[in-house]
Order: structure tokens, then C-alpha cells, then sequence
């Protein structure tokens, strides 16, 4: 592509993408093997992060998971689904850079993206006051198993998009 | 179509809170839910707990106020049930077979996370129900959101719905496509597919953006937001009732 | 044609463009066109008209790469070389995909945004909403999402925009298309009463195109060529090899809300009775917003009626289990296409190799192609060949002639036909309507009739 004026296509970068997100976790939901239902929101997250980078990751994953709660009627968690989004997705943007992306690394990228996520949830809720600790605690499992789910979906997402969407790299930033 | 979804939470109406300019709507908004924080008497809380409850049931009616509130119930349900572990040492209020069930100490720190929660769950959702979203854009415009960032935002608004009814659309059409017998749609081709149409649409869409001619003012003129009737008098009423709030807690 | 136009104020393209692939789309190609004159590009999908309007307003190479040499000349200056944005006043388009071009959540903000870029004050900015929302009847949805209006409003959205900026040169691309017979009507008017320079693009002749414009040509070879008029030829469908079996509807109630405004009408269509049988075509007419989509959607199962029954040979057809005997081409034929690559498309119906090789050629298709570079006709045909290798009974086009050759879609109806698929056909056009097989059907005020 001849040269571009970046800050269009960054604003239509991080818009979409931010919108796959909140779209991933409010209405594509699969059964869960223990029961209920898992939001494919650390999927999304963990694309953006593979396919975009740390930044990108940063903005849209952490900014598409709020908008999600905004929409979906739970307003009260979008500052807290910001912060651990979007942190979720700049650590593993760190991790798994273009090209450099051995399995190792993918599997730290996937227990950070565990840590952060379920870690964040339990300790920003309760550091806020807007839950006991032990129901937070009993959130935890559920929130270790949609982000490592996440994280593999993801990456498979990214391999996936990548076969049929040529230049999808050309988009970094 | 196939499920269509509404990125406004949005509910058509003429109530007072209705006419209450964005602009000290989002400072009261932002204000009560900090207040929330600090707030600790019994009085103070029941109020948070009880002023977005009472401004929601006179601007959008019975119904949307319920709507609004049965989603925060099974939390606060888990949350009372929770309760005999918090603050395990003190004033024991009920206790069975030797077994401390609550201490004054823990029913108040729960009384306490429900009232905030409640209070500032009540006190968004009553922005997002009775403000368009654009308004609340344009609001926060005035105080100097940057304008790229406004941009942004109208775009995600436009993209959610949007990429919300292609997945239905390629839901269904995946499903259209499936062998006698099977049900449902197999999921990681269509999210596949939904990534890789919204992808396509990035260089068409900065393209769309530069060709309505974004870029070309070098500053973003300001907002025009007209001052209502009674805009000072609207101020004034969030002050006064955020400030007793403030003494109250 | 006006004599009078002095030669400097003629628009003078010239340009030779491939795609970075290596697909040659114009090999000096050269268009003159004169101020104030109505050009219309007519030719088959696939043959450059969208890269066209793309190269005028600067999306290419911008934005997609290619190999693009050439100048167009306007009033002395040469646009090619001017940045996107600085060209807005000079060339507008409106693009064939209105979900492509669309940025925001509300109508109001899709308007105001360019004439807040070119500068206006607010004053001027609300005159030109008011009036173009008036010249394209969108006056009660100032307020309304973007999202809420069906493709037709779109449509008329989206010209909104171009003539509220009002540059010198209109580009419309496919922009008659997903109008109704009214908008359409309404829209060669406007054209014909515009001083503007316009280049309409268009891959088959409507009846309403005659008076809007002065001059047709056409792209052959990579080159800009005078149409050499296609004269409307009957064409011959095969016989039609009636089977046994039949879809019928009785007594349905479909409906759907507007959801965010109480000002726009709530929907509502109903089909006292309708048949299908194996084998035979029918032709579904209606009205943008008539309901025809939500129809088609009910009998292959999408949605779910509010009342009445669906049966095939008598016995009622649960939701689901239409889905696997009514085949559905929707209009966008991406949103029916997910796998990389044609082959990769046609292998996923389970078809045979034979099978698939005989589909590829029927429908004139490249196997390796990839799905997301297909142009949109092209990818029409992939959609078609698609479920014919599926074993469906019965199929339904929601508006194939859009966008497609007549060629293409007669070949595309014909080999349904002798597959022996049970046809339904839903179109707005007449000529096309008139010019298919077997019954007629019509939707008016809400009610499917036979015609």
C-alpha cells in the first residue's frame, strides 16, 4: 500500500476491532463441558493481541470488553473490564511478537492471559468494594477456564484469519 | 435480523430526567458514583442505594427499573449467601449450633457492597437509559474528550450492531448449510468468517473516512451543544443533592 | 447533448491499473466526459467498475494496493496525484456495498461529520441535512439508527451524503441497485436535474437509466468503449421437470419492529397461501421494506413466523428442518461465503470431485481463487455454484439479478431449472420479473397475492 495516512486507518483498526470484541463476548457464547455458558471475549482479546500487537491489543481488547458491559447492562464492571482486558491483551502482544511465536511462548502468552484475567477479576472487584471476597473467589475458576479456552481459540482464530485474509499483517502498527 | 441486537439501552421519554442537559448528567453521574465510595452511615447508603432507584422508576417507569435491577439480584443473592464468611470476629448477631452464621460487623460490610453496587450499577444505567448515545458522546466531547477518540467511538456504535447481525447472518447461512440430521453451526469457521469480513473492512473504512474528508480541518471545531431551559438551576439541583449526600455519609 | 461546453472544462481520464497480483484492470483506458454531462458505465461484474471509482477518489492505491499510471484532468489539474481528503470536493462516490462506506451509529452523524469537515458553518450544515433528507424522502429518520434502515434506505443514505457535500463529479456506483421501481424513478429524475458532472456504473440496463443520461459506454479489453447497445433478446429458459414434492405456506403472520423510535411503522406481511413445486419457477415481486427478505427467511427456516404453517408435501416443517430442504442465496453473497478459497468453498458441501469440477466450469469459476479478492458478481456465482452441489429441494433467490449480468443470471436460473430445484425468485425489477418463467407473485399493503 502506498503511504497512508495512519491515523485513519488506526481509528478504523482499533473501531472494528473493538467491536469484534464487545461482539465475541456479547453474542457468540458456547456451551461450557461444566455447565453454562463461556463468552468468547478472551478469544477476541487474544486475536487482536496476536494478530495487532501489544497497542492495539491494549485499546480495543480493554475498550471492547467495557463497551461489552455498557451494552449488556452491566455498566458497573466496564472500568474494571478495561484494566483487566486490557492489560490481558498488551502483556500477550508482548509475548507472541510477528514471527517469534515458538510454542513456549505461546503457552506463557496463555498462563499470563490466565493470571491476568481471573487474578484481575478477584482482586479489582474486592479492591473496589463491589463484592465479598469469597464470591469473588468463586468466580475464579470460571474465569481461569474462559481465558485459557480464550487463549487457544484465539490463536487458532489468528492462523485461521491469516490463511484467508492475505495481508493481514500489513495492518500492524 | 436473524437476532439484531441494540447497542442503546436508550428508552424514549419526557420525564425530568429526560430534560436534564448531558453535560451535568455525566458530571453527577461520575460524582455520586465517587460519593458511592465514600459514603458510610446507614443513612448515606440506603440513599445511594435508593436515589438512582427512585430517579429510574420516575424517568423510564416500573418496568425498565425491574429490568435494570433483576440483573444485579442473583449477585446480591450470592453475595448475602457469602456473608457468614466475611468478618468472622465480632458482635454476633445469629449463630447456629455453635456455628457463627453473621456478625454485626459482616451484615454491615454486605449491606455496605450491595448499596454501592446497587447505587452505582443504578446510577450508569440510568445515564445509558435516558441519554442517546451520541448525546453522551457529545457530552463528553464538551469536557474534552479528544476528537479522535469521539470518532472512535460513534465508529464502535456503528461496528456492534453491524458485525452483531452479520455473525447472526453467518450463523444462519452456515446452518443452511448443513447436512440432513445436524444441528447448529460450526462455531470456529463462522467466527472465522466474521473476522475475516470485519478485517476487510478496515482499509475500505479509513478510505470511507479520508474520503469524507477526515484530516482535512486541522482542528476539530467545537461542540455544539445547545444550553437548555433551567440549565444552571440543573447544576445547581446535582450540587445540592450530591453535597447533602456527602454530609449525609 | 448541450453544444455549448468549452473544452476546458472537460474531465479527461487516462489510466492503466493492475492489482499488485498481477491482474491487469485497465490498460489505457481513457474516458473524456464534459462538465455537466451524465455519463453511465455499463458492464458485467468483474470488468473494472468498482476499481474505477476507487482509483477516482483515491481508495487506490491508498488503501489497496496496485500498479496504477494515468492522469485525470480536472479543470486543469490532476487529481490522481492529490491526497483522499483533498479531493472530496472535486469526486464523491457512492459505493456498491453501503455497508462499506457507512461510519456511524445515526443518521444525523453520517451527514453532519463530512460537512463539518469541509469547514461549514452550523447554519449552512443544517440546511443541506434538511434539504438532502428531503430530496431522498429521509426526513423522519434524522434521529434514527443507521443500523434500524433496510438496504434501500441505505442506499438513499449514502446518496444523501454525496449531495449534501456536492462535489463537481458524482460517482454512482450500482447506486439504482436495492432501490424500489419509485426510488429508482426518482433518482434518474434527480440525476437528470443535476448540473453536476455524474458517472453512473452499472452492469445491466434499467428502464429508468434512458432518460437520466447522455451517453453510455462500456469497458471491454481493459479499455473505455462505446456501448454498442444491447438490444433486450428473449431468452429461452429450459422446461421446466415438475417433481413430486411441495413447499406450501398457509395463513402467515410475519412481523418486525422498529425497535428504537416510535416513529417508523412496524412491519408486518401476510401470505394467506403460497406454493412452490419441484421444478417449477415463481417469481416473488415487492417493494423495498415489503417484506420479501423476511418471507424468504421464514421458509428457509431463519426466522420464525408469528403465525401460520409451512409444509412440504402436507406435513408441517419444524423451523430447523427447513433449513435442510430450502436453499437460501441471500443478497450479500459474502455472508454465505467463510473458507479461503473457491475450492475450498465447494469442497465443504461433501460433493464429489466430479461433481465439483463440473461446477467450477458451469459457473465459470477459478477454483484457487480467493474468496475475500472475488468481485462482488463473482462471488455470486461461487454462492450459486455452492448450494447447486448441495441436495437441497427447493431454492430461493433474494434479489441474484443485483449486481450480475443478465447473461450470468439467466445461466445461473437455467441450471437450477434443469437440476429440477423448485424456484422462487425475488426480485423488485420488472423487466427481470417479466422476463423469468412461470408464475408471478406480488407483495402489496402487506399481503402475497398472485398476480
Amino acid at each position: 500500500m502506498a503511504e497512508k495516512n495512519r491515523t485513519a486507518l488506526r481509528i478504523s483498526l482499533i473501531a472494528i476491532m473493538t467491536a469484534i470484541v464487545a461482539v465475541f463476548t456479547l453474542v457468540i457464547r458456547i456451551p461450557s463441558p461444566i455447565g453454562g455458558y463461556i463468552s468468547l471475549c478472551d478469544a477476541a482479546v487474544s486475536f487482536v493481541a496476536y494478530a495487532f500487537g501489544p497497542i492495539t491489543g491494549l485499546i480495543a481488547g480493554g475498550l471492547g470488553a467495557a463497551f461489552a458491559d455498557l451494552i449488556g447492562g452491566y455498566p458497573q464492571w466496564a472500568v474494571i473490564s478495561f484494566i483487566v482486558h486490557g492489560l490481558e491483551a498488551f502483556l500477550m502482544g508482548l509475548i507472541v511478537k510477528k514471527g517469534n511465536s515458538s510454542v513456549a511462548m505461546r503457552i506463557v502468552a496463555a498462563l499470563i492471559a490466565v493470571i491476568i484475567v481471573a487474578g484481575g477479576y478477584l482482586l479489582l472487584t474486592t479492591a473496589f468494594g463491589l463484592t465479598v471476597f469469597s464470591e469473588a473467589v468463586l468466580e475464579v475458576p470460571a474465569n481461569i477456564a474462559q481465558s485459557a479456552v480464550g487463549a487457544v481459540i484465539g490463536l487458532v482464530l489468528y492462523s485461521a484469519v491469516r490463511k484467508a485474509y492475505r495481508g493481514l499483517d500489513n495492518l500492524r502498527w | 435480523m436473524g437476532c439484531s441486537m441494540n447497542v442503546s439501552s436508550y428508552v424514549y421519554g419526557t420525564s425530568f430526567y429526560h430534560r436534564f442537559d448531558v453535560r451535568p448528567k455525566l458530571i453527577a453521574t461520575l460524582a455520586f458514583s465517587i460519593i458511592a465510595f465514600i459514603v458510610s452511615s446507614h443513612a448515606g447508603l440506603l440513599l445511594v442505594f435508593l436515589i438512582p432507584v427512585l430517579i429510574m422508576l420516575l424517568s423510564v417507569g416500573r418496568k425498565e427499573t425491574w429490568h435494570c435491577y433483576s440483573r444485579l439480584l442473583p449477585l446480591f443473592v450470592l453475595i448475602i449467601l457469602f456473608a457468614p464468611l466475611q468478618e468472622r470476629s465480632g458482635e454476633v448477631l445469629f449463630s447456629a449450633g455453635g456455628f457463627v452464621l453473621a456478625t454485626r460487623e459482616g451484615a454491615e460490610s454486605v449491606l455496605r457492597i450491595i448499596a454501592r453496587l446497587g447505587g452505582i450499577s443504578g446510577a450508569l444505567m440510568l445515564l445509558l437509559l435516558t441519554e442517546r448515545n451520541e448525546m453522551i458522546i457529545k457530552g463528553l466531547r464538551a469536557f474534552h474528550m479528544p476528537y479522535n477518540a469521539a470518532l472512535a467511538a460513534s465508529m464502535i456504535l456503528r461496528f456492534i450492531p453491524y458485525l452483531g447481525e452479520l455473525f447472526a447472518e453467518i450463523r444462519d447461512s452456515m446452518s443452511l448449510r448443513l447436512e440432513e440430521g445436524r444441528r447448529g453451526y460450526p462455531i470456529l469457521p463462522s467466527i472465522t468468517a466474521l473476522v475475516v469480513a470485519s478485517i476487510r473492512m478496515i482499509p475500505e473504512t479509513a478510505s470511507s473516512l479520508e474520503e469524507r474528508g477526515f484530516g482535512l480541518r486541522k482542528k476539530a471545531a467545537g461542540v455544539a451543544l445547545k444550553r437548555p431551559e433551567y440549565y444552571l438551576i440543573q447544576w445547581l439541583i446535582s450540587a445540592i443533592i450530591l453535597l447533602s449526600l456527602l454530609i449525609l455519609g | 447533448m448541450l453544444m455549448h461546453r468549452s473544452l476546458g472544462l472537460m474531465k479527461e481520464l487516462e489510466v492503466s491499473f493492475s492489482y499488485s497480483t498481477g491482474e491487469e484492470i485497465f490498460s489505457s483506458f481513457s474516458l473524456s466526459v464534459e462538465e455537466g454531462e451524465h455519463v453511465l458505465v455499463l458492464s458485467p461484474p468483474g470488468s473494472g467498475k468498482t476499481t474505477l471509482a476507487r482509483i477516482l477518489t483515491g481508495s487506490i492505491p491508498k488503501y489497496i494496493d496496485g500498479n496504477i499510471e494515468g492522469r485525470f484532468i480536472v479543470s486543469g489539474k490532476d487529481i490522481l496525484s492529490l491526497d483522499i481528503k483533498d479531493r472530496m470536493e472535486i469526486v464523491g462516490r457512492v459505493s456498491q456495498n453501503t455497508d462499506e462506506m457507512m461510519l456511524f451509529s445515526s443518521v444525523e452523524e453520517e451527514l453532519s461529520f463530512p460537512l463539518e469537515n469541509l469547514g461549514l458553518e452550523q447554519a449552512e450544515i443544517e440546511k443541506r441535512i434538511d434539504d438532502v433528507l428531503a430530496l431522498f424522502g429521509l426526513e423522519k429518520y434524522r434521529t434514527v439508527s443507521t443500523s434500524e434502515l433496510s438496504g434501500g434506505e441505505k442506499r438513499r443514505l449514502m446518496l444523501s451524503v454525496l449531495f449534501a457535500v456536492n462535489p463537481s463529479v458524482y460517482i454512482l456506483d450500482e447506486s439504482f441497485d436495492e432501490l424500489s421501481p419509485f426510488w429508482r424513478r426518482r433518482l434518474a429524475g434527480i440525476v437528470a436535474a443535476s448540473s453536476n458532472t455524474i458517472i453512473a456504473l452499472g452492469s445491466h440496463e434499467l428502464g429508468e437509466y434512458s432518460t437520466a443520461f447522455d451517453r453510455i459506454v462500456t469497458i471491454a479489453d481493459g479499455k473505455c468503449r462505446e456501448y454498442a447497445g444491447h438490444p433486450f433478446q428473449a431468452v429461452s429458459f429450459p422446461q421446466f421437470r415438475l417433481g413430486n414434492s411441495r413447499l406450501a405456506a398457509s395463513s402467515l403472520i410475519i412481523e418486525r419492529k422498529h425497535r428504537s423510535s416510535g416513529i417508523l411503522p412496524a412491519f408486518s406481511l401476510s401470505v394467506p397461501y403460497f406454493e412452490l413445486r419441484e421444478g417449477e419457477c415463481v417469481t416473488i415481486l415487492g417493494e423495498n421494506g415489503s417484506g420479501k427478505s423476511s418471507f424468504s427467511r421464514v421458509l428457509s427456516g431463519l426466522i420464525e413466523e408469528k403465525e401460520g404453517k409451512v409444509e412440504i408435501d402436507g406435513s408441517p416443517v419444524s423451523v430447523k428442518d427447513r433449513r435442510h430442504n430450502i436453499a437460501f442465496l441471500m443478497q450479500n453473497p459474502y455472508q454465505e461465503l467463510f473458507l479461503p478459497t473457491v475450492l475450498d468453498e465447494l469442497k465443504s458441501t461433501k460433493a464429489g470431485d466430479d461433481a465439483i469440477r463440473e461446477a467450477l466450469s458451469l459457473f465459470s469459476l477459478d477454483g484457487s481463487a480467493y474468496i475475500q479478492e472475488l468481485s462482488y458478481g463473482k462471488a455470486k456465482m461461487v454462492q450459486a455454484a455452492l448450494f447447486y452441489l448441495l441436495p437441497r429441494r427447493f431454492v430461493i433467490f433474494d434479489e441474484l439479478d443485483s449486481a450480475l449480468s443478465y447473461d450470468d443470471f439467466v445461466r445461473i436460473i437455467s441450471l437450477y431449472i434443469k437440476k429440477g430445484c423448485g424456484i422462487a425468485a425475488i426480485t423488485h425489477d420488472m423487466k427481470i420479473a417479466s422476463m423469468l418463467p412461470g408464475r408471478k407473485l406480488r407483495i402489496d399493503d402487506g399481503v402475497l397475492h398472485e398476480c
